[in-house]
């Protein structure tokens, strides 16, 4: 989204502030809901504000914060990758499984995981632009291709030889008196995060990917080559999870070939309740951010208040489809903003 | 005023045609018979009985049927499915498809169509298809039918199909209103013809007694020669410029259903309008120009070179530039103006990262160049008005000067003074040496910039036009 403001010289002083808001309500909306919940939970337990806690959401989410960068690409480009958890659990072996198992250097094994990542990502780009599937369709047929994988590699067994570089960016601290201890993942979080805004926001690329979600045909017909667009998002997506899923095995401390499917609704959860819309061409990594805060505080307020596990899942669902429909609505306002 | 005192009558049993130019009133005449419209002065008579329609469901319910040219079929179901439309026989409250089928069928067959009512819909031939609906509008009472361009996609022999089943639905009693642009056509399947001009009629005859020349005269007036003349002298157009160098050259360029064996030059700095009604292939043709879809055989050359285009980005990046007739299909509307006008050449105008001053340097630029109103870079395009869109469309080409612009439809839905200022750019660029070609339905437009012309029908070019012979008349007789 723009930066600058569009200032209507004929508007009374009211009416500009009204519909400077409208504009940015895509922005303002998921920030106030940011706000409100953690003023709620601040408000009902002794737990959620202080230092500790919030550094604890922040490490909570940084895997997801990796994931999310990529699922935003996708987003904005008018499309969806429904492998991103399959792909990420599969990355996370396949790395442990060559240092572990193949005696390969940590970091080669890094780079051979992250490449098979891409690759599937290719996999993915490939059917959707050259062979005309829908994305929803292709990445579904990947899931099962990248989970059916970790399955294989491992053979229901949890590897817990890793290698010693996701150790430290999953699971290390920088400093040792709490609580500056700051989680290394965090880092890792925040540089993914940087990165795809950087590549979203000042390069051609960026631009590209935007202009294709908001109008595919138009951008294909300004001589966009919307389908490498399209499949380059994809590669992005796909190379993200598999980022992540080495990460969070450092984390963990631990590869399996399973239990990672949350992350596929959590990481678009994430990017949409931050504004980024689903059609494609609206948001960014800023929303993504705030997504993300919203998601972490959510999960760890809940958990503060102790409610029942069963509640809290669907209390979850519940909030998301409030904020969901909050993001359609400050969608339209922003259109209705745009005509005066 | 769309139509002005108008008395028009149609005999029981007859074909009756009905022409006139674009804009002539013959689509809001045809409405107001259809039901679509009942907001009209003066009076309307259905078997002497006076009538006012209060919905086209209104006027189907009395007995007249309209088939439009965008045929309104449902394609994934069956030719029975789609006659039934909404009152499929039931028993015991699940569809009866046995009787829905026998019945289909007899119905079909009474009109003389050999056509399996258990197909789908779109497994059919659009000529089939056609048939089809005006067999549906029969079966839902339809005793008058209009028919809206039934030619204007049909072969030959599939015309010459439809004239047989109009001639049989005649000896049926039916009564057909045939409304159309091709003037061989009118002639031949109607008994009398109704000419429209400027929203008046301005005569009645019998087909038999007509023939074509006097039907364009009629068509147009009597004085198109005398505005032949006054183009001639405002803008002196048909001062002759002479070109030298060939710019675009294409070779029997073919694509199926669409159009056959185009060959065509235009050179550096010449203006080649493209003439043709509504579905003549000008559309597919500028889109195969510019790499937005292939076709099947022929090849192009730009400067002496030929070029494969494969994609639209190949296509750019050889200097061609597409100014599609859809504005839904060429801008973001949710986007900033300056976004959209850096858009097509994003590449050459910023050399590594983007850079919003930058960006809007160069839409200020651009928005001076075309006259944009208001000239606000950050507006988003969607709250411009439809002539100031275009102007946006075309900024964005312009960014840099193309070998080859392709404008389709460039000034359709504009007023008029929005229309000069589109085409007061164009002239500009045709100065600097671009290539222009120029598609349109408008042939004022059209005598207006171009120095020559070529007129597109069903698909392949049937003149040749320049100099004295570029006229409204000859234009609209090769269409």
């Amino acid at each position: 989204m723009s930066e600058t403001a569009t200032i209507d010289t004929q508007a009374t002083p009211a009416q500009a502030l009204l519909n400077w808001f409208r504009q940015r309500a895509r922005d303002l909306a998921p920030f106030i809901t940011l706000v409100a919940l953690v003023l709620f939970f601040s408000i009902t337990t002794d737990s959620f504000f202080n230092l500790i806690n919030f550094r604890n959401i922040l490490a909570q989410i940084s895997t997801l914060a990796v994931v999310s960068t990529g699922v935003t690409f996708v987003l904005l480009c008018g499309e969806i990758d429904l492998s991103i958890a399959a792909v990420s659990m599969m990355t996370g072996v396949v790395a442990a499984v060559i240092y572990g198992t193949l005696g390969l250097p940590g970091g080669v094994a890094i780079l051979l995981g992250a490449l098979s990542a891409a690759a599937l990502g290719v996999l993915n780009g490939w059917s959707a632009t050259r062979i005309g599937l829908p994305s929803f369709i292709a990445t579904l047929a990947t899931m099962q291709i990248a989970s059916g994988l970790a399955q294989y590699i491992t053979k229901g067994k949890i590897i817990y030889t890793l290698a010693p570089e996701l150790e430290f960016l999953g699971g290390e601290y920088l400093g040792t008196t709490d609580p500056w201890r700051l989680p290394v993942v965090i880092l890792v979080g925040i540089t993914a995060l940087l990165i795809g805004h950087f590549v979203l926001t000042y390069t051609k690329f960026g631009r590209y990917i935007y202009m294709t979600g908001s109008n595919r045909e138009a951008a294909r017909l300004s001589g966009i080559n919307t389908k490498n667009i399209v499949a380059g998002c994809l590669t992005i997506s796909a190379f993200c999870a598999g980022l992540a899923g080495m990460i969070n095995t450092g984390r963990l401390g631990s590869a399996q070939g399973y239990g990672l499917d949350d992350m596929l609704l959590d990481s678009i959860s994430a990017v949409v309740l931050g504004g980024t819309s689903l059609f494609g061409g609206e948001g960014g990594i800023k929303n993504t951010m705030i997504g993300l805060l919203i998601f972490g505080v959510l999960n760890n307020g809940l958990n503060q208040l102790q409610l029942d596990i069963f509640v809290r899942l669907w209390a979850r669902g519940v909030i998301l489809l409030i904020a969901l429909i909050i993001n359609i609505y400050a969608l339209r306002l922003r259109n209705q903003a745009a005509k005066i | 005023m769309a139509l002005n005192s108008i008395d028009f009558d149609v005999l029981e049993g007859e074909v009756h045609g009905l022409i006139g130019e674009n804009g002539a009133g013959k689509s809001t005449m045809m409405k107001l018979l259809a039901g679509v419209y009942n907001d009209y002065s003066g009076e309307m008579r259905l078997h002497g009985e006076p009538v006012r329609f209060s919905s086209p469901a209104n006027a189907q319910s009395r007995g007249i049927g309209m088939v439009y040219q965008e045929l309104s079929i449902f394609p994934h179901i069956s030719v029975a499915e789609n006659l039934f439309g909404r009152a499929t026989p039931t028993r015991f409250g699940m569809i009866d498809w046995r009787k829905m089928n026998s019945i289909a069928q007899e119905h079909l067959q009474e009109l003389g169509l050999d056509i399996d009512v258990t197909t789908l819909m779109g497994s059919l031939s659009v000529g089939s298809q056609q048939l089809v609906e005006i067999a549906r509008v029969i079966f839902s009472g339809a005793r008058i039918i209009i028919l809206d361009e039934p030619t204007s996609a049909l072969s030959p022999p599939e015309t010459r199909r439809l004239f047989e089943f109009i001639t049989n639905l005649k000896q049926q009693g039916k009564t057909i209103i045939f409304i159309s642009h091709f003037l061989e056509d009118v002639l031949e399947i109607s008994d009398r013809i109704t000419v429209l001009k400027d929203s008046r009629k301005v005569a009645t005859l019998n087909a038999a007694d007509a023939s074509k020349h006097q039907l364009v005269e009629l068509m147009i007036g009597t004085d198109a020669k005398l505005l032949q003349k006054s183009y001639e002298e405002q803008t002196g157009a048909v001062e002759q410029r002479t070109f030298d160098q060939v710019r675009l050259e294409v070779k029997n360029l073919s694509k199926a259903d669409a159009f056959q064996d185009i060959s065509l030059t235009i050179h550096r700095g010449e203006v080649l309008g493209l003439f043709g009604f509504m579905g003549a292939g000008q559309l597919q043709l500028a889109r195969c120009l510019f790499g937005a879809e292939q076709a099947d055989s022929g090849s192009i050359f730009l400067d002496g070179q030929e070029y494969k285009l494969k994609n639209t980005t190949k296509a750019r990046a050889a200097g061609i530039a597409y100014v599609p007739e859809n504005r839904r299909d060429s801008l973001m509307l949710g986007q900033e103006i300056f976004k959209n006008i850096t858009l097509a050449h994003l590449g050459r105008l910023l050399s590594g990262l983007l850079n919003q001053r930058t960006e809007l340097e160069i839409a200020r630029e651009q928005i001076g160049n075309v006259g944009l109103r208001p000239p606000e870079p950050n507006r988003l395009a969607g709250a411009l008005s439809g002539g100031n869109q275009q102007k946006v469309v075309l900024a964005k080409w312009l960014t840099q000067l193309p070998r080859l612009l392709i404008l389709s439809e460039p000034t359709r839905g504009m007023d008029v003074g929005a229309k000069e200022e589109v085409m007061s750019i164009v002239r500009g660029l045709r100065e600097q040496g671009v290539a222009i070609l120029l598609i349109t339905t408008e042939p004022e437009t059209l005598l207006s910039i171009a120095d020559r012309a070529v007129v597109l029908r069903k698909g392949r070019i049937t003149a040749e036009l320049s100099g004295a012979d570029l006229t409204k008349e000859n234009l609209m007789r090769n269409a």
